[in-house]
């Protein structure tokens, strides 16, 4: 699975790979409980979360809710598991830990 | 200037639709100028004799009130006049007035057609003085755009599955849809050293760019419009361009391109704008159609 953090305006995204294993892990912590009235938040420049993609799946991970894209639709679930914390841990491990410093719950 | 041929017209014998632009959901109210006041209209505009090398600045949008139109029927051909400047289609030149006497009379002669709330809004804006070229303010709170090549704001065309992941900020103040998150100096092989003023400015120079101090001197056809390099030390850079309502707008990476900073509000210039971790500011530049990026 490629995780993408969001952050870049000029340059490319930093983006790697997950192993199978790990990612199975990560979208577990995606949670099913809908929200239909909830909206994406778009901040701009700066952080704006990762961007997660396994097979026909595009996943957001952002201020707490997580926007699942796939060829059904789109629809936004809460992030009560914290994933953008995980992801914000492992981004950290990989040297990212200054572009995810504001991410709630991360430290 | 001379409407010698203009007035011989028979479209001028015609009745020409008068629009006044001031709505944005609703539409704009009109009036119809019968042959004797499409007589004085021309002979108003015979009148002036200063070419202007910028467009009306309403004629690219904004919110509130932002000129005239003046339509002919069973022709293309359409003039627009906001701020004393009036543009007269591909007739001729653009033209300026030193006050702003067209529209005053425009909005007197359809004064029983606008209700008193418009009426008052736009009589407001009328008493304002209008000095193209010297004066900061443009449409609907944006500064003025003195590049007669800036873009018009029109965010849909870059915000589509198939051009928004593939271009980025400086696509977008480039103009350029190259659809491969162009980056200074790729295209002309010095590409940036570091995320910095001087890692990436110098790269951005290489591809034809050209810095400048402010965004208020007239550049005239073909010689560009008005960008603006930032930095997020040690990280990216990000990069703005100037409208041609006056404003600026820009495109954060692969998200949508916005005419709003990250308080949401419009940027009248990014150098003060909420720009987020981009605290650097380098410089304004100008840019042009034959600036070669990838």
């Amino acid at each position: 699975m490629e995780v993408e953090l969001d952050v870049y305006s000029g340059k490319p995204n930093p983006t790697w790979e997950i192993p199978p294993d790990q990612a199975s892990a990560l979208l577990a912590k995606v949670g099913s409980q809908r929200d239909d009235k909830a909206t994406m938040a778009d901040p701009g420049l700066g952080y704006r979360g990762f961007i997660l993609r396994s097979g026909d799946r595009t996943i957001r991970v952002y201020g707490g809710l997580i926007e699942i894209q796939d060829p059904h639709g789109t629809h936004i679930v809460r992030d009560s598991a914290n994933l953008e914390a995980t992801l914000a841990a492992d981004a950290r491990t990989r040297g990212y830990g200054n572009l995810v410093s504001g991410v709630s719950g991360a430290h | 200037m001379s409407l010698a041929p203009l007035l011989a017209s028979p479209t001028l014998s015609m009745t020409l639709k008068v629009t006044m632009h001031v709505y944005s959901g609703r539409p704009d109210p009109f009036f119809y100028l019968p042959a004797d006041g499409a007589q004085e209209l021309v002979e108003r505009i015979g009148r002036i004799s200063t070419e202007s090398s910028v467009p009306p600045p309403g004629k690219a949008g904004g919110l509130g009130y932002r000129g005239f139109s003046i339509g002919f029927v069973d022709s293309p051909l359409s003039w627009f006049v906001h701020e004393g400047i009036v543009d007269l289609g591909h007739a001729a030149e653009n033209l300026m007035e030193g006050g702003r006497e067209i529209e005053q009379w425009l909005f007197d002669v359809g004064s029983t057609v606008w209700g008193s709330v418009v009426g008052s809004h736009v009589a407001d804006s009328l008493a304002k003085p209008a000095q193209p070229g010297s004066s900061s303010a443009g449409s609907g709170g944006c500064p003025r755009c003195n590049a007669v090549d800036a873009p018009p704001l029109n965010l849909a065309i870059w915000n589509t599955p198939t051009v928004q992941p593939k271009n980025n900020c400086y696509n977008y103040a480039n103009n350029q849809m190259t659809n491969t998150f162009a980056q200074p100096g790729n295209a002309s092989g010095k590409p940036i050293t570091s995320e910095s003023c001087s890692g990436v400015q110098p790269s951005a120079e290489s591809d034809g760019l050209v810095a400048t101090s402010n965004f208020s001197g007239a550049l005239a056809k073909n010689q560009g419009f008005y960008v603006a390099l930032v930095i997020w030390p040690g990280e990216d850079f990000h990069w703005y361009r100037q409208d041609s309502n006056g404003c600026w707008s820009h495109k954060p990476g692969k998200t949508a391109a916005r005419n709003t900073d990250n308080k949401g509000a419009a940027i009248s210039d990014p150098k003060t704008c909420d720009r987020g971790p981009y605290t650097d500011f380098c410089s304004f530049m100008i840019t042009k159609s034959t600036v070669k990026i990838s």
